[in-house]
């Protein structure tokens, strides 16, 4: 529509120059006196011409008038046309940042509920601490039996020495000594089996227990770590919005 | 360099070079090595005392007899590693007297109880800084408390399964430290941490932090 205006006002442009060049060229002026010779033809038909001219500049005119009316209607039509492309656009990312919005919030919500999944771990965490001060209580008692078991062994021990000064009638309790002596030795091997069971059990259930916790935190810091973006953006959508 | 390898030396030439391949759940050579120089560095750092230095070596068996009864055990966890590190420390007057000297405070106000959450502290200051330098190259980890176990207790290591396992002799100091790692791969574990410094002075002949 531009490059037709435009070719328009050229041709008005050019229509005027002619006129004005015309009005230059004449020794007289355009409207000629009444008292020039009415047989001229000359003036006649330069009156004619003028006439033609001022007709089709006329027209031109008109006709430019009625462009620039159908220009501004068409203005106004595409003015409307954007902005209602433009209400529609805010309103689709206004309903995108409500969306988003609502998402986050959910997002929020389950990062909670996460973070109550994790506090499992710190029930567990109680519950190992039961488990390694039981292993202590365990490491106590086999101490003591292994004390006993000493003891037993320092019995048997004298009950052989006072047999064998009994002499014959100390044979059959020499006998019975020995016996304790066997049953304390396969106590003590049993005790230290024990002691060494025990201490592998304390490596297994700290190192188990350690995993775990750790393991908790490094869940915990990964999901921190969602939450912050995730208020991040929340941020960012809130600011936009405002 | 004195006899014993020395803790915390830059990676092999291989271990520069290409990366390692390594199968499904393993430990590649350099991220062995790694973990062998930020334990080895976490190590010196937190166990000298304001103006002492220590010392740290790889050795390949603990003494046959040894003061240290009890070890301060620590975790961290990754979705690709486990790692363990025991620290083996003295409760005698000696032992007291050292972690008091780290802790700047006189070992007579310390009860025996505050002496122990001394140790524990201290354990947790070793592995938090290993936790640190691991976080750089791994995002996804966490760490344990401590736990004091009988040093007997860490005989038991292989228990836990597979994994790799290295020994460290901290000396320079008033009194001996020994330590254990241990680490599992639960997924390709390849990294090299960027220890350069320390590196540097080891391959000078010491390895001295402050």
């Amino acid at each position: 529509m531009i490059t037709w205006m435009a070719g328009l006002t050229g041709l008005l442009v050019g229509a005027l120059s002619v006129w004005i060049w015309m009005r230059r060229a004449s020794p007289t002026p355009l409207s000629v006196s009444s008292d020039e010779a009415p047989g001229s033809d000359a003036a006649h038909r330069f009156r004619e011409e003028r006439d033609g001219a001022l007709a089709e500049l006329e027209g031109l005119r008109g006709e430019l008038a009625g462009l620039r009316a159908q220009s501004a209607a068409d203005c106004d039509a595409a003015r409307s046309d954007v902005e209602q492309a433009l209400t529609s656009l805010m309103n689709s990312n206004a309903q995108v940042r409500h969306n988003a919005l609502g998402t986050l919030q959910g997002l929020g919500d389950q990062m909670g509920h996460m973070h109550n999944v994790v506090r499992t771990f710190e029930r567990w965490e109680s519950e190992m601490h039961h488990l390694l001060a039981h292993n202590r209580e365990m490491h106590t008692r086999n101490e003591e039996f292994a004390a006993i078991v000493e003891q037993v062994v320092i019995v048997a021990l004298n009950a052989s020495i006072e047999a064998a000064r009994a002499g014959e009638h100390g044979r059959g309790f020499g006998v019975v000594a020995s016996e304790i002596r066997s049953l304390a030795g396969r106590a003590e091997k049993l005790s230290k089996e024990y002691r060494a069971n025990l201490f592998k059990n304390d490596m297994i259930t700290t190192a188990t227990f350690q995993d775990l916790q750790a393991g908790a935190k490094m869940i915990t810091s990964a999901i921190s770590g969602v939450d912050l973006v995730a208020n991040r953006t929340r941020e960012t959508l809130g600011a936009l919005e405002a | 360099m004195n006899a014993r390898r020395q803790v915390g030396v830059a990676p092999s030439a291989a271990a520069r070079g290409a990366k390692v391949q390594v199968p499904a759940g393993a430990l590649s050579q350099q991220a062995k090595t790694s973990f062998e120089t930020i334990a080895s560095v976490a190590l010196a750092r937190s166990l000298a005392p304001e103006g002492e230095t220590a010392q740290v070596a790889f050795i390949d068996e603990l003494p046959r007899r040894m003061k240290e009864k009890k070890a301060v055990v620590l975790s961290i966890a990754s979705d690709r590693f486990r790692l363990v590190l025991a620290l083996m420390c003295r409760l005698d007057a000696e032992g007291k007297a050292h972690f008091a000297r780290l802790n700047r405070v006189d070992p007579g106000d310390w009860s025996d109880q505050a002496f122990q959450d001394a140790v524990n502290e201290c354990g947790n200051i070793i592995v938090g800084a290993m936790n640190r330098d691991v976080g750089r190259y791994f995002p996804n980890v966490g760490m344990s408390t401590p736990n004091l176990l009988d040093r007997e207790a860490l005989s038991y290591l292989d228990a836990l399964g597979p994994g790799h396992r290295r020994l460290f002799h901290v000396s320079g100091l008033a009194i001996d430290f020994y330590a254990v790692l241990f680490v599992a791969a639960t997924g390709n574990v390849d990294f090299r941490a960027e220890v350069e410094q320390l590196a540097d002075q080891a391959d000078a002949g010491e390895l001295e932090m402050f």
